[in-house]
């Protein structure tokens, strides 16, 4: 055997061991096997990852929502009671509706307060939508509310028996009692008919596929308010359903047109029909048309009285 | 708590790659799990010569071996052959630092330090330092710490190989995600099965004939004092035969396995075998005792290179411990015999520790057997050298758990 080298030939440095050479553990797979076992490595590495990120995450979660319970139990310490209550609303209602409804006693502490029972109480009135009750430390007690949007009236018996009350039906068909509102806003509302409203554990059952009545009102309103302010009431049927047929009639009772019948979709084009017929009855001296029905597709059908023909038109 | 380890010990061979799993519990009992052998391919005289059919079946000794023991191995012992393969021997000395002349810690790492510094040249890398003791004024020593004296000494057996022909071993095991966690020469594994510590001490060789290469230690005094690896192994008998009796390879190794002996001395000196043995056109019968001649000429051969290369370090004053064959060609009828006259020494075959599973006994398996054998020792010295701290060493240690 060799020998490698003279003792005068010593380096400081430290000669080379197999251990010098590099071990790549992702060195490229040259075989079949290789490969499909690198793969079984990665697999169960990345189940492994996720397992620690999953363990990790849930660890801090836990110190979270800990810290948070501590720093609740923490702050009890220093609450006082409550000085202002911060009411806002995206609709009608005011602080005192709130003051009243939810009577806070003089001095209640603000951690004192159950906030989530405030919640539960407001979003129990059908008019709010949402409401978000908030302590602000450490005497200020915040709340917000998102109302309903009345978009018709009904008269609806509660009970049995009862004499009907008139209540409100929003956008949603959620029928409610409407607190707050102004008179003349109300009255500008059609009522709703031919509906048969039930009651449920909840209070009244809400209204059914109202959507698209909602979409023919809040278009009638926006864009042909003269006619709009002429409509009393609004109903709705549905001829073929027990066929299994889907055509929606909407009926229209009015003041100058006693019945206009529409139909979804094209609403946009049906008013502007029923527009262009009220203003040739106008000029033609006819005051009340008996029924105008926009709901057989471009044939359009208009019935009048003949014997009010000649009586002026009154708006 | 006990911790658990899965080791495997690789032997990717000429003629076949071996692969044993052990499980080491607490760094301190090692169980053998599991075994997977394929048919070897790509590799000669221990070295591989295509990488990817020595991964492949490499790859699927692994698989196999994983299978048998429903486990995976986390790291692997790496059987290293190969006639690139050399060793030297070399000291490092120092004067005793201290007023008072006794060693100290620092003076035997100063010494061990010089003993290692010797450059290889640039495309070699150490396998191996095997200490071969401390000499304090030229007597040999255990352990020299806190002995009185002037000159401590010490010497190493270097073995170092080609650094491409390494790192291709190394790399055939890292394709498969594996480390190689520890390399150890094929015949020092070996031998830590076969050879008895009182043959070690008293002075033994082990020759492990493989299929490619013939691998062998000597030991003296208790620790290797020398190896080295010959190119010649078993392969070279079957290609005699497949010359001298103008038969095809396969057809030669079968003769060599069920006829083949070491020696000249048969019970019928007339005897006759058919050289294939199933009647086809070119089969015939031939002396068995021409298998014999072609067989006992190349082995003798073997035995004096062996010899040769020992120079000598081989005789009966030295080496009362005798020779201790293992490896494949082992099997050889005769071969001790033949082996004890070339060596003028007595000679044996190795026989693998009777606490393993049978079929695990064969001389083939002494090489992986003995890996593990490492793998444990090593697994032993990085327990006993954690420190046990912190409250939880404390109970450790309290409650005697481990």
């Amino acid at each position: 055997m060799k020998e490698p080298s003279s003792k005068s030939n010593r380096s400081s440095a430290a000669s080379l061991t197999w251990r010098t050479i590099e071990q790549k553990g992702n060195r490229k797979a040259v075989t079949d096997l290789a490969r499909k076992r690198k793969r079984q490595v990665y697999l169960k590495t990345a189940v492994a990852f996720l397992a620690v990120i999953l363990l990790i995450s849930s660890l801090g979660l836990s110190v979270y929502f800990f810290q948070t319970i501590r720093a609740q139990f923490s702050i009890s310490g220093s609450s006082e009671p409550l000085r202002l209550i911060h009411f806002e609303t995206d609709g009608v209602l005011t602080r005192e509706w709130f003051a009243t409804t939810v009577p806070i006693a003089r001095g209640t502490k603000l951690m004192d307060l159950d906030i989530h029972l405030i919640k539960e109480k407001l979003e129990g009135f059908g008019q709010i939508k949402e409401t978000t009750v908030t302590r602000k430390f450490p005497y200020e007690l915040h709340i917000s509310v998102r109302e309903r949007v009345p978009v018709l009236r009904a008269r609806v018996s509660t009970a049995r028996g009862s004499k009907p009350q008139e209540r409100l039906i929003s956008r949603e068909g959620v029928v409610y009692e409407g607190m707050a509102y102004a008179a003349n806003r109300l009255e500008s509302l059609p009522y709703l008919g031919g509906v048969r409203f039930s009651t449920g554990p909840e209070g009244i059952e809400p209204v059914e596929n109202i959507r698209e009545l909602v979409r023919l009102l809040a278009l009638a309103r926006t864009r042909y308010p003269e006619i709009y302010d002429d409509w009393k009431i609004a109903s709705l049927r549905q001829p073929g359903s027990a066929l299994g047929v889907d055509h929606t009639l909407i009926t229209i009772k009015s003041r100058n047109v006693k019945e206009v019948v529409f139909t979804p979709p094209a609403f946009e084009w049906q008013l502007g029909q029923l527009e262009q017929i009220i203003d040739h009855s106008r000029q033609r001296g006819i005051r009340v048309i008996k029924k105008v029905d926009l709901s057989l597709g471009d044939q359009v059908v208009v019935q009048d009285f003949p014997d009010l023909r000649r009586k002026r038109f009154r708006n | 708590m006990t911790y658990n380890k899965v080791i495997g010990a690789v032997e990717i061979g000429t003629s076949k790659v071996v692969v044993l799993v052990g499980e080491i519990t607490g760094g301190r009992s090692l169980n053998i799990i599991g075994m997977g052998q394929s048919t070897s391919r790509g590799v000669k005289k221990g070295e591989i010569v295509d990488f990817r059919a020595a991964s492949d079946c490499t790859y699927a000794a692994i698989l196999s071996a994983e299978k048998n023991a429903s486990a995976t191995i986390e790291g692997v012992y790496l059987a290293q052959s190969g006639g690139h393969l050399e060793g030297f021997f070399d000291k490092g000395e120092v004067s005793v630092s201290s007023h008072d002349g006794l060693v100290s810690k620092s003076d035997i790492d100063h010494v061990v330090e010089n003993a290692k510094r010797k450059e290889v040249p640039a495309e070699r890398v150490y396998i191996h330092h095997i200490r071969n003791g401390f000499y304090l004024d030229g007597r040999l020593v255990d352990d020299p710490y806190q002995m009185k004296g002037d000159r401590l000494e010490v010497g190493y057996w270097h073995v170092h190989g080609h650094e491409k022909k390494v790192a291709d071993n190394i790399h055939v095991i890292n394709g498969f995600g594996l480390q190689v966690e520890d390399m150890i020469l094929s015949g020092v594994a070996a031998g830590s099965m076969v050879v008895a510590e009182a043959e070690k001490t008293h002075g033994a060789l082990l020759l492990d004939i493989g299929c490619g290469t013939t691998d062998y230690v000597l030991y003296r005094n208790g620790v290797i004092q020398r190896t080295g690896v010959i190119r010649v192994g078993g392969d070279h008998l079957t290609n005699d035969l497949s010359l001298g009796l103008r038969v095809n390879p396969k057809h030669a190794e079968n003769l060599k396995r069920e006829f083949g002996s070491a020696t000249l001395e048969l019970e019928d000196p007339a005897e006759k075998v058919w050289l294939i043995g199933d009647l086809t056109i070119g089969d015939r019968a031939i002396p068995r005792k021409a298998i014999g001649q072609i067989l006992n000429a190349r082995v003798e051969e073997l035995f004096k290179i062996v010899k040769k290369e020992l120079g000598s370090s081989v005789n009966r004053q030295e080496l009362p411990g005798g020779v201790v064959l293992t490896g494949g060609t082992s099997r050889l009828p005769y071969i001790a015999d033949l082996a004890s006259n070339v060596f003028d020494l007595p000679a044996r075959i190795g026989e693998n520790p009777a606490w393993v599973r049978e079929d695990l006994r064969e001389p083939e398996c002494s090489c992986v057997l003995g890996l593990l054998h490492y793998g444990l020792t090593a697994e032993r010295s990085t327990e006993e050298k954690k420190p046990k701290s912190g409250i939880l060493g404390k109970m450790t240690r309290l409650f005697n758990i481990s």
